[in-house]
């Protein structure tokens, strides 16, 4: 065939291939006229159209099948001053080996990799050169050490990497079946290590299995961190056409949009790829199949569109993990993760099964997620911390009605949640009635603190909201340091949070429009308050304090006398008498008992077997004894405390673990020695304060950082000691009061505005330096000089009680002996 | 080898653009060598995969060779051209060695892996289609270059178009009509009286 005739056989071959089938005897024959030859031609080439093709099928020749050569290894060369010794490796940007340093006695395993020449000019290298000490920084046991790099004889560049032994991820999790938990545990570790160095700088930009190594302790290892960045230094200029980005795209299946379309990389290109990594991790598959290398059908896909979710391509994926990866691979930078880290805590959510961050959009999902969470946590939930996720779940229902129209709900919804989830999930059987909860509830503490904190900042004119802040913090204020509730002794603390709480209610309820849970609100705090000035030495203010809060508490009775409101009235009942008594107002105190009693028979025939009734019934019989003690009437008291004592066995004998049981029947032990004491019976008081010792040892044994406890177990010793002295045993009274002593001077110190403990630690020295008398004159006189110390603020702010007001006289006088000598 | 820098690869190839034969035959070699370690270490990494493309190889020999940076679309399209009988080269070459190799009776070849046993030797054919697409050069040259860019080079229809300066629609034509030729031309060559 010649060039000329070729030219007409393909002129008509063309031709009868556009045309169907059937027509084409009759085009060949109009076409050729009466060659023959010419017409064989085409049939046969017809033919050959229509068969099977075989190689020419396909639509290139390695698609084909087609073999391509591999380059020759190059172990045993040297570069630098590395020995080859293995080829482990080959990638796109060039050849790892297994190396050695030639002239190391040590023989230290090295890695090099050998990149491919041309990949860099030298201008990169002396640039490599300086940027590798960035790099090189990166000092993190789950990233490869870059120890040196250069170019080798040939002029191509070389990385020397710390040698790690380990298989590639994902064929590490296929070889030994590692389970979805254990990757996704695997996964937060490479999150972590990238975190780590985003936080130093360095974006890795190729980020794929293929880089992270897992090692056979389990533990990933990521490679070339900061090379990519290294090698694509200064070409930012030019225009971005599509074979332009292909140098950027060092692997294009994990690359960004931000990356393919030769755009500015950040480290929101690492956590892209984080997500494309995840996506297999867990699908098993690439989100995108590259399959022609054309830059356009890349550009389409990796920019534009969207990827099927895990779940399509695998069982058992679950939406959560959908929406994770999604979030993370969003072709948006801005709306991926903030940081790795951020994608790490979401797979955590995930784990622990909590709402995941990628699905914030969801109301109806969040509120499953919460309701299914808490019904695990509620069950450990007691008291203040229990009420406090009761409170939280109004705040749930009320913000899922709000959601809809106000955008900024949807924060305070979710910082609600956080510290809903806080306070339930994370420390859910930590909690107040259990021992052992001090030190984790001083961690919810501190979380809850930072999250009112920025709630409250953006509280103004979300008049429920702030309700609820006010609800919390009052909360919070009673694990830090409420009186009456085991608590953190951080009674600074509490009573600032108390104090944010009355701000954040007082003008609500003063306004025409002020809410039942705004009034409720607004009294416990004042009546926990009270509290706290008590313990401060502020008897006066407490008692103002609590009326107020009985104020509103009468009001809320009077207008539907429900029983629990019945039962709130009486507790306010029993603040004013505490109170009123600390403040010796005998006759108020005995009045405000008066009342309370009545209120509490009246609950107690309609429901004789409830503990809270009963237990308030318990108190409100010793603070009667305290009203009798403070009349004169010793005997009378003591009876009172002896009932009160008996209900509480009784109450303990029903549920042993209790701890406000034991320590209200704890003081009624020591009420009791004290009222012997004073009717000076010391054997019966040693005894009741024997016995008040053990119930707070047990408060103590089961919760080493119960302030109360350890407090409890301080007066219990000192008053062992007093009787002991009054019972002429001074030996066994000093050992009880150096007990007592080496138990107070932490609590002391620990909480300087504690004046209850400040006082009984005066009130100890003083009793020290007189038991041991003149035989230890300069021990005694540092102890009433400490007295002093302690005993002044008190006295000052007008909190000092009549028998501590005779030690300090005392402790005054012998202080002026001790100068003189 | 000395290393070729991008400006020498430039400068070639706008020499061979402004007629100068020569030039294309001091930046074959270079091509050459660049694309055979490509295709090489490409294929090592990605055997897994399936995801090869020479296309990818191409450009990305192109860009190793050239860089980016100042030039001309005239220039890239030469270079693919060339890229395209070069891919080929390192092809067929390549098949021919192993085909020596396999009939040499002092080589034995043991193919240990599965994929790789399963996968029909590819090398017969691709060295009866390298005969036939040099008969077709001999009748048709632009329609020759179409097919290196299409099969060898895995460039798209439109980028053909482009490299071989015509319209797509002649490309689909020349593709359709060359595709007939050769399978019809490698029936021949693998008849047994050939």
């Amino acid at each position: 065939m010649t060039p000329d005739e070729w030219r007409r056989v393909k002129e008509i071959l063309d031709a009868a291939l556009e045309r169907p089938e059937s027509e084409r005897p009759d085009y060949l024959a109009a076409a050729c006229g009466g060659d023959a030859a010419l017409r064989e031609s085409v049939e046969s080439l017809v033919r050959a159209a229509e068969g099977d093709a075989g190689l020419l099928d396909a639509t290139n020749a390695v698609a084909g099948g087609v073999e391509v050569p591999e380059a020759p290894t190059r172990a045993g060369e040297r570069v630098g001053s590395y020995e080859l010794v293995e080829e482990i490796a080959r990638g796109g940007m060039g050849v790892v080996y297994l190396a050695r340093r030639a002239d190391d006695e040590f023989q230290k395993k090295v890695a090099i990799k050998l990149m491919r020449s041309g990949l860099f000019s030298e201008l990169d290298v002396r640039r490599f050169r300086s940027e590798r000490q960035i790099v090189a920084a990166l000092d993190h046991p789950n990233i490869a050490r870059l120890l040196d790099g250069g170019t080798g004889a040939a002029g191509e560049p070389y990385f020397v990497m710390e040698y790690v032994e380990g298989r590639p991820l994902l064929e590490h999790c296929r070889a030994n079946g590692v389970s979805l938990p254990r990757r996704l545990g695997l996964f937060r570790e490479i999150c972590a290590t990238v975190q780590y160095a985003h936080q130093h700088l360095v974006v890795h930009r190729d980020l794929k299995p293929g880089n992270i190594l897992v090692t056979p302790d389990g533990s990933a290892r990521l490679l070339d961190f900061g090379i990519a960045k290294l090698l694509s230094q200064g070409d930012g200029a030019e225009a971005a056409e599509p074979t332009a980005t292909l140098e950027r795209m060092l692997t294009p299946e994990y690359a960004s949009p931000e990356q393919v379309r030769g755009q500015p990389v950040t480290t929101a290109s690492d956590v892209y790829s984080l997500g494309v990594i995840l996506y297999e991790l867990i699908a098993g598959e690439k989100p995108y199949r590259i399959e022609t290398g054309d830059p356009a059908d890349l550009l389409r896909l990796v920019c534009e569109q969207d990827p099927d979710r895990p779940s399509a391509r695998a069982a058992g994926i679950s939406s959560d993990l959908d929406a994770i990866v999604l979030k993370a691979m969003r072709k948006e930078p801005e709306r991926r993760y903030a940081s790795a880290a951020a994608l790490s805590e979401d797979v955590g959510r995930y784990l622990e099964g909590q709402p995941v961050e990628a699905r914030r959009g969801s109301t109806a999902y969040r509120a499953r997620k919460f309701v299914r969470r808490h019904r695990v946590g509620a069950a450990a939930t007691v008291l203040v911390l229990g009420a406090l996720a009761g409170g939280i779940l109004a705040t749930l229902s009320e913000a899922r009605r709000a959601l809809a129209a106000e955008a900024r709900a949807e924060r305070r919804f979710n910082d609600v949640r956080k510290l809903a989830n806080s306070f339930l999930f994370e420390f859910h059987d930590a909690i107040q009635d259990l021992p052992g909860s001090t030190a984790a509830r001083a961690l919810v503490v501190r979380r809850a603190l930072e999250y009112l904190d920025s709630l409250a900042g953006e509280s103004s004119g979300d008049r429920a909201l702030r309700c609820e802040l006010a609800e919390a913090y009052r909360r919070v204020g009673d694990v830090q340091g409420n009186a009456y509730t085991a608590n953190l002794g951080d009674v600074d603390g509490a009573a600032a949070s108390y104090r944010k709480a009355i701000d954040l209610l007082e003008p609500a309820v003063a306004s025409p429009g002020a809410t039942d849970t705004e009034r409720t609100t607004l009294a416990t705090t004042y009546l926990v308050d009270s509290g706290l000035y008590l313990i401060r030495g502020k008897a006066p203010e407490a008692l103002a304090e609590a009326k107020r809060g009985l104020a509103l508490r009468e009001r809320l009775s009077a207008e539907s006398p429900t029983p629990e409101r019945q039962m709130d009235l009486a507790q306010a009942w029993q603040y004013v008498a505490f109170d009123a008594t600390a403040a010796g107002k005998h006759d108020e105190a005995r009045a405000a008992l008066v009342n309370q009693a009545a209120i509490l028979e009246e609950q107690s025939r309609e429901r004789p077997a409830d503990r809270v009734v009963r237990r308030s019934l318990a108190q409100n019989l010793y603070l009667t004894g305290d009203a009798s003690s403070n009349a004169m009437d010793l005997h009378g008291a003591l009876e009172r405390y002896r009932a009160a004592a008996g209900m509480q066995e009784a109450l303990l004998r029903e549920d042993a673990s209790s701890v406000t049981i034991h320590r209200d029947l704890a003081y009624s032990y020591m009420a009791i020695g004290n009222t012997e004491e004073a009717l000076a019976d010391f054997g019966a008081a040693l005894d009741a304060h024997r016995q008040a010792l053990a119930t707070f040892e047990a408060m103590a044994a089961a919760d080493r950082k119960s302030t109360d406890a350890v407090l409890g177990v301080a007066m219990s010793h000192h008053n062992c000691g007093s009787a002991l002295a009054r019972l002429a045993r001074p030996t066994e009274a000093l050992q009880e009061y150096r007990r007592a002593r080496a138990a107070y001077e932490p609590v002391v110190a620990a909480s300087p505005s504690g004046a209850w403990a400040a006082g009984m630690l005066g009130s100890l020295y003083v009793q020290i330096a007189e038991l041991e008398g003149s035989g230890n004159g300069e021990e005694a006189c540092a102890l009433y000089a400490g007295a002093v110390r302690l005993f002044e603020p008190i006295a000052a702010a007008g909190g000092l009680a009549p028998k501590r007001r005779e030690q300090l006289a005392v402790a005054k006088e012998r202080l002026a002996l001790c100068a003189n000598r | 080898m000395e290393k070729p820098s991008g400006e020498e690869v430039t400068a070639l190839l706008k020499e061979w653009s402004a007629g100068d034969r020569g030039a294309l035959e001091r930046l074959m070699p270079l091509v050459y060598g660049e694309l055979r370690q490509l295709a090489a270490s490409h294929l090592r990494s990605e055997r897994g995969d399936h995801t090869l493309q020479p296309t990818a190889l191409v450009h990305e020999a192109y860009l190793r060779l050239v860089g980016q940076r100042s030039v001309s679309w005239a220039n890239r399209a030469h270079f693919f051209g060339i890229a395209a009988q070069m891919m080929r080269r390192v092809l067929v070459d390549h098949a021919r060695r192993r085909l020596a190799a396999k009939r040499s009776p002092g080589t034995l070849r043991i193919d240990l892996g599965d994929e790789a046993a399963a996968a029909p030797d590819r090398a017969p054919e691709l060295l009866a289609l390298d005969r036939a697409l040099t008969e077709l050069e001999r009748l048709d040259p632009r329609q020759a270059r179409v097919v290196e860019l299409r099969f060898f080079a895995g460039l798209s229809v439109e980028e053909t178009a482009e490299v071989a300066g015509v319209s797509t629609a002649t490309v689909k034509r020349e593709w359709r009509t060359a595709r007939a030729f050769l399978r019809h031309e490698i029936g021949l060559d693998a008849s047994p009286w050939a």
